[in-house]
């Protein structure tokens, strides 16, 4: 149980970044890499995460109009992650997720995840440092 | 039980409530903390003191510097924010200007606008590269000081970028020294002031995210206190012909964080990013 609750904390600590997500971009500018223009929604299947710096990597399986496809989500660094209560293996392949970000400005299937949720939809708030 | 026990033993007890969310080094207790009569960690004290009377500022130390009104966390240069009462204008991240005019070349003035008009694409710090030295006293990620009598090194924990700052009298090198990403420094006490003079950089120094230029013409005086046990307080004056018309003074203002450690960031481990930024060409 408490291991449950502590990941849906970790889960939606990325919603705590999303809520800024400018801010979490000291490495290089949410402008050169992504379009404010283009928010997504998906949900789809953990297939890995790449726990991997200058940023981490959510690599998610989503069936579009019949076919899988895999999208590559940017996440903050892992350093920036664990300071706000993430750990390596709190996300595992096989998770069903909803997430919510902004598509590259030159890649379809690649984007910033600012928002991520399990299946069953359970919201819970995890405060975060500004960035 | 001592007071130090009982840190010791509440951490302990966080850690076990916390486990899952502390993956790099366990909390272990900051030496040489001053205390409340409650036993809690006394910013406001005095700072600690070297073994010859100095001011001591190593530690662990976290920007304050992070707000800048209506543009925060966007590139651009915004509305001036007014600084806080008897303070030099705060530098920002994104905007070393975000307090003040900064005093910009008409080159300086349009190269400056040309890499927020280009996204910042060009940022080093983008391509894993040393960023500019204003960046590394204000990144999100903290870095740690660590002061000898005759070498303050300044280790940031992004990009793990190492500088070195001379205190054993050694002139700064002439004008045809190798340019360098951290130019070369070196320090002497005026008081309980360190006072640092920088030069030797690189053509194509960023001194914050909108890609304001810092030159091989530029030099940097960094004067640093620690009021308090909990504050350090930078103030960097900024001097280079090529990119400023006049030399210009902002202020980096730190807080000083307890019982942690920097978190390893080796920044070319993956990195990605760049590949999937857009092509000017397209836009």
């Amino acid at each position: 149980m408490r291991n449950t609750s502590l990941r849906f904390a970790y889960l939606t600590a990325v919603v705590a970044i999303g809520a800024a997500p400018a801010l979490s971009f000291a490495h290089h500018s949410f402008a050169s890499e992504f379009d404010s223009e283009q928010p997504f929604e998906i949900e789809g299947t953990v297939s890995s995460l790449d726990w991997t710096n200058p940023h981490g990597w959510l690599h998610v399986d989503v069936v579009e109009e019949g076919e899988m496809v895999t999208y590559d989500l940017e996440l903050p660094s892992p350093s920036t992650l664990m300071r706000q209560g993430w750990r390596r293996n709190d996300v595992q392949a096989g998770d069903t997720v909803s997430v919510t970000g902004f598509r590259a400005r030159n890649r379809f299937h690649v984007g910033r995840a600012t928002e991520i949720n399990r299946d069953d939809g359970e919201a819970l708030f995890r405060g975060s440092r500004e960035d | 039980m001592t007071v130090s026990a009982c840190r010791a033993a509440l951490m302990a007890f966080i850690f076990l409530l916390t486990g899952p969310a502390l993956a790099q080094w366990d909390p272990f207790p900051s030496p040489g903390v001053p205390l409340t009569p409650d036993g809690e960690p006394d910013l406001d004290g005095p700072p600690p003191r070297t073994f010859d009377g100095r001011p001591d500022f190593s530690g662990i130390w976290e920007r304050m510097n992070s707000e800048r009104g209506p543009v925060d966390g966007q590139l651009g240069r915004g509305p001036k924010v007014e600084p806080p009462p008897g303070s030099p204008p705060l530098a920002h991240f994104f905007d070393i200007g975000a307090q003040l005019e900064v005093p910009y070349t008409e080159w300086g003035d349009r190269i400056t606008q040309e890499r927020i008009d280009d996204a910042a694409r060009g940022n080093p710090d983008a391509y894993c590269l040393p960023m500019g030295p204003m960046q590394f006293h204000l990144h999100p990620q903290p870095r740690k000081i660590v002061q000898t009598r005759d070498l303050v090194l300044i280790v940031n924990e992004v990009n793990a970028g190492l500088r070195q700052i001379f205190l054993d009298g050694r002139p700064l090198p002439d004008a045809g020294a190798e340019p360098w990403w951290f130019g070369y420094s070196v320090g002497h006490w005026e008081g309980d002031t360190l006072v640092v003079e920088s030069s030797g950089y690189r053509d194509d120094v960023w001194i914050d995210y909108n890609g304001s230029p810092l030159t091989s013409s530029g030099t940097i005086t960094e004067r640093y206190r620690r009021p308090t046990f909990g504050r350090l307080e930078i103030d960097v004056t900024i001097e280079d012909p090529e990119a400023y018309t006049e030399p210009f003074t902002v202020r980096i203002n730190q807080r000083i964080l307890l019982d942690t450690d920097l978190i390893e960031f080796v920044c070319i481990e993956n990195e990605i990013s760049s590949q999937f930024f857009y092509d000017s060409a397209e836009r």
